[in-house]
């Protein structure tokens, strides 16, 4: 036939793309017979129309025909897999679990990583919210804090357009509530501009975000709160009394908001306005401290219009505030930078040191997301070794199905769907593991990562992503091997000892167990560094300190009581205590000559008895002395660095220092004391100098005897509550505070442990599994040499010798590694370790040991079976 | 009993009674003659392949024709399974049929 017109193309790859390959060619071929018979009879108009109909109309029908092969085909997939598990239990068992295991660990890593990632994304604008940040520079050092001066703010809102709204806020501690002659806790309260609202888009669940903070007497909470102090009622319009400071008047409520998201840097219970202190004290002017123009005392934050450009903006603000406060800062002896940072990057970027806990570090996330690569690694490992050493035994199988017909499509097939299928049971483990765990994990982490995070796109993607990876992984190895040989040789039984796959397996045992040394080399560093760090000697001798905070100015009673006590050695009162964190003054040994060093210095405010009450050491000349009324405002102490930093020595006595925080006023040094710890070892020692003022009164420190403890204790907590009844006495061991002010490292530590030892333990599961392979394949020879007379110790050696030859080759690799990286984590402390080779012998030993003891079980079988069934082993 | 589908039996009626000739073209034809609807390419090869996997009906590829544009055919015959189920089925219409024959043809409101 000629002058054929072929049916509509389009309409033919439709049916072709939707058809099986079964009926692909049967089906196109049906169609254009009859498109011809209709061609002749209707033209090609109409039979295109039929045609084309006909391929829309079929289009339900081949999708459903194409489901139910699918099925069909994975039903039998399903079963095979079924059946291939239960044939070899203890295998299978092994496998999986290992798998559940790494997947369970890096499933709940991800989730933490991704709360991590999402700090303060949760507001309408997130993208234009930034907060402005100051670095402060006396002489040559930096520091860079959260919080800026007061004016800061509105003083750079009103000369920039772009900013849309700006903000201040402050924190106000934990001030109790009063209603209805009841007095509750407020976690957490703050104090901010009316804005606040229009910049954080809160939840409100009662009252007007635009205008709740108008009125300077309100008072917006939480709804947690509202359901504490007023159970069901309505709480708008109702008013509160926040005990903060002597004047307290009440606050109406005029708005309630929803839980402030766990997941955000400014936690908070209750928002009152700044005016508000104002409005509590009946006075006609602002608080002092909201005009000032350079102490940095609250956080800042603007709206911006749109997305802006961080670098030129900063310009702007910075000419700005240069122009406005240069001088003011100048005068002070410090220079001021200002940078922004979007709300977004606070809590993982922040380099300030004032930021408060929980302080999250981009670090922490990169390394957390290595372990979690790593542990995952090793379960993949596991499993693909595991899954490839039992599809030796599958080798018979394969054969007969390639001989009687099988095509090696339909066998990688098979292959592959069931290694999927063996992953997907491995996910289905680990959910189970993760919904039992992940109330324990979040304890370990400190957050509360709900079970619905899974379902967010990204842990989804996640998991979706690493079950078909380590499908494909583990079952391409076998599939593409299996499909390839000859089943001549198979049925022979010369399958299952293949050079290639051998090496295979070692090189993945090496790849685990290198990883597993790392983590526990790793693990010992840090254990040795925390326990360095708890126990360093801070400087300040060998006994007891014991702090507590202090209201009353009037000292002497108290001081008094406190001496009375035969336990007490020595105390003193002062206006800050080492460990708390207080702002650094800038000194200046020449004012007149700006080439000379300017100094940083903590500054300690101090009595006549604070250097003994803290066992510290006069290195040059001496303490502060009643004898010398000049000591009163016109004696320093320094210590060790500081002279340092100076260029003094023994010279220092009797050097002048010109205070630049107030006006270069000058003091002559009368002393230089030992260097002691006032800040975590994180950083180090620093410049400090001790004023004197016998007047300070907040904190008193008591250096106590060892003995009887509680019963100073309780005599402390009596006198102070006679002194000061309305207050409550609240004490710390100065030890105890410096031990605690690694809470991150600690969290960490802890995390690294656990995961550690779970890697460890899922390298061992995939020992065990491989151990057990590779013994079963020399059951026979183990039985000739039992025969020939080997004793039990020969053949235990003999079977775990290539092992633990592989675990020794793992150290080699993991050390250089370990070594680099761990020398990067102890650089976060000013303060640490150095590597001893010990460290990389105990790994080592350990190593090998618990590498042993997993191939035990086997060997120790292995060894003890009877040579009969040995040899009859088939 | 095994049951089938209406459809099933239909499709199993028609192969039967195109004898040798039972291909998609002719079946899809005829069906659509009898039912006086009109039957698609996929509606009779998606149950054809569920009927040719449970048994009850083979296929074999012929040789490729130039009127299919060079396709094979692919045509189909009912097998002993196939036929077992359709006696199975007609045994028991019959049963029941003597009894409700005069309601299906002479259902009439007295």
């Amino acid at each position: 036939m000629n002058n054929r017109l072929h049916p509509p193309k389009m309409a033919s790859w439709i049916i072709k793309f939707l058809s099986g390959r079964y009926h692909k060619s049967a089906a196109l071929g049906d169609l254009e017979e009859i498109y011809y018979s209709h061609q002749k009879e209707w033209g090609k108009s109409q039979a295109d129309l039929w045609y084309w109909r006909q391929a829309i109309i079929s289009i339900p029908h081949l999708i459903h025909n194409r489901f139910y092969w699918s099925t069909t085909m994975f039903k039998s997939y399903l079963k095979v897999t079924w059946r291939n598990i239960k044939r070899f239990k203890v295998f299978s068992i092994i496998n999986i679990s290992g798998l559940a295991v790494g997947m369970a660990c890096c499933l709940l890593i991800i989730m933490y990583i991704s709360d991590e990632l999402s700090y303060d994304g949760f507001f309408k604008n997130s993208n234009r919210i930034y907060r402005i940040n100051t670095i402060s520079s006396i002489g040559a050092s930096k520091r860079s804090f959260a919080v800026v001066p007061s004016v800061f703010a509105p003083g750079i809102a009103d000369s920039i357009p772009e900013i849309e709204s700006s903000v201040r806020v402050m924190r106000m501690g934990n001030p109790r509530i009063e209603y209805n002659n009841t007095e509750y806790e407020l976690p957490q309260l703050i104090m901010a501009d009316p804005t606040f609202f229009h910049v954080f888009s809160y939840q409100f669940t009662a009252g007007n975000p635009e205008t709740s903070l108008e009125k300077p007497g309100s008072i917006i909470i939480t709804e947690t709160m509202a359901r504490i102090i007023f159970n069901d009622q309505d709480p708008i319009g109702k008013s509160i009394i926040p005990l903060i400071g002597r004047d307290t008047k009440p606050l109406e409520i005029t708005g309630v908001i929803k839980e402030v998201p766990k997941n955000s840097h400014l936690q908070f219970n209750g928002v009152i306005p700044l005016a508000a202190l104002q409005y509590m004290t009946n006075s006609s002017q602002p608080p002092d401290f909201l005009l000032d123009p350079y102490y940095c005392r609250l956080h800042a934050y603007f709206l911006f219009e749109k997305d802006i450009d961080t670098t030129s903006m900063e310009k702007k603000i910075n000419q700005t505030a240069s122009t406005k406060w240069g001088e003011i800062y100048a005068q002070r002896g410090t220079a001021r930078e200002f940078f922004l940072m979007n709300i977004k990057d606070i809590h993982l970027f922040s380099p300030n040191e004032d930021e408060p806990p929980p302080k999250g570090d981009i670090n922490n996330v990169y390394l957390f997301a290595a372990i979690a690569l790593l542990v995952l690694l090793i379960a993949c490992f596991n499993f693909i070794n595991l899954s490839t050493a039992r599809s030796a035994y599958r080798a018979a199988e394969v054969s007969i199905r390639k001989v009687i017909g099988s095509q090696r499509r339909q066998l990688i097939n098979q292959f592959l769907s069931e290694s999927m299928i063996l992953s997907f049971f491995g996910l289905l483990i680990s959910i189970l593991l993760i919904l039992l765990f992940l109330p324990a994990f979040n304890l370990l982490v400190g957050k509360e990562i709900q079970l619905k995070s899974m379902l967010l796109p990204s842990v989804l993607g996640g998991i979706i992503g690493i079950v078909i990876l380590i499908g494909l992984m583990a079952g391409s190895f076998p599939a593409l091997m299996l499909s390839a040989f000859d089943p001549a040789k198979v049925l022979k039984g010369k399958f299952l000892s293949g050079t290639k796959n051998n090496l295979l397996r070692k090189t993945l045992v090496i790849f685990q167990f290198s990883i597993s040394i790392f983590l526990i080399i790793g693990i010992l560093t840090i254990i040795r560094q925390f326990d360095y760090i708890k126990n360093k000697d801070l400087g300040f001798g060998k006994d007891q300190i014991l702090v507590f905070n202090s209201f009353n100015p009037r000292t002497e009673v108290l001081r008094n009581k406190i001496r009375d006590n035969p336990n007490v050695i020595i105390s003193c009162f002062s206006r800050n205590v080492p460990g708390v964190f207080r702002a650094y003054q800038g000194y200046n040994s020449s004012p007149t000559d700006t080439d000379k060093e300017t100094l940083r210095a903590y500054q300690l405010i101090v009595d006549y008895d604070f250097i003994q009450t803290y066992g510290l050491e006069m290195i040059w000349g001496r303490n502060f002395s009643r004898n010398f009324s000049n000591d009163l405002d016109h004696a320093l102490i320094i210590n060790q660095k500081a002279a340092e930093i100076l260029g003094w020595s023994r010279d220092a006595v009797g050097k002048t220092l010109y205070n630049m925080g107030e006006n270069n006023r000058p003091s002559k040094v009368i002393g230089v004391v030992n260097n002691f710890h006032h800040t975590s070892l994180h950083e180090e020692i620093s410049p400090v100098i001790l004023e004197l003022d016998p007047a300070s009164f907040g904190f008193v420190s008591v250096r106590i005897k060892p003995d009887n403890i509680p019963e100073t204790l309780q005599y402390l907590a009596i006198v102070f509550k006679a002194d000061q009844p309305d207050q409550e006495f609240s004490y710390y061991f100065i030890d105890d505070a410096f031990a605690q002010m690694y809470p991150e490292e600690e969290k960490a530590g802890q995390f690294y442990l656990s995961f550690g030892l779970l890697a460890v333990f899922v390298a061992c599961l995939g020992l065990f599994g491989l151990s057990s392979f590779t013994i079963t394949q020399r059951t026979k020879e183990i039985g000739v040499r039992k025969i020939l007379g080997a004793s039990l110790r020969e053949l235990v050696v003999m079977i775990s010798k290539d092992f633990l030859f592989l675990v020794l080759i793992s150290n080699i690799i993991a050390w250089p590694l370990a070594y680099f990286i761990m020398q990067g984590w102890l650089r976060n402390f000013a303060y640490r370790i150095s590597f001893t080779w010990d460290i990389f012998v105990i790994s080592a030993v350990l190593a090998l040991m618990i590498a042993a003891f997993t191939i035990s079980f086997q060997s120790i079988k292995a060894a003890v079976a009877d040579p009969v069934d040995s040899l009859r082993f088939e | 009993m095994k049951i089938l589908n209406g459809n099933d039996e239909l499709l199993l009626l028609t192969i039967l009674a195109l004898k040798e000739n039972a291909y998609g073209a002719t079946i899809m034809q005829s069906l659509s003659d009898v039912t006086h609807r009109e039957w698609s390419i996929g509606a009779v090869y998606d149950p054809l392949h569920r009927l040719e996997k449970n048994g009850y009906v083979r296929s074999e590829l012929t040789m490729p024709t130039p009127e299919r544009g060079g396709r094979s055919k692919r045509v189909y015959k009912v097998t002993n399974s196939g036929l077992d189920v359709l006696r199975q089925h007609q045994s028991v219409r019959n049963k029941i049929s003597q009894q409700v024959e005069d309601l299906i043809w002479n259902n009439s409101r007295k």
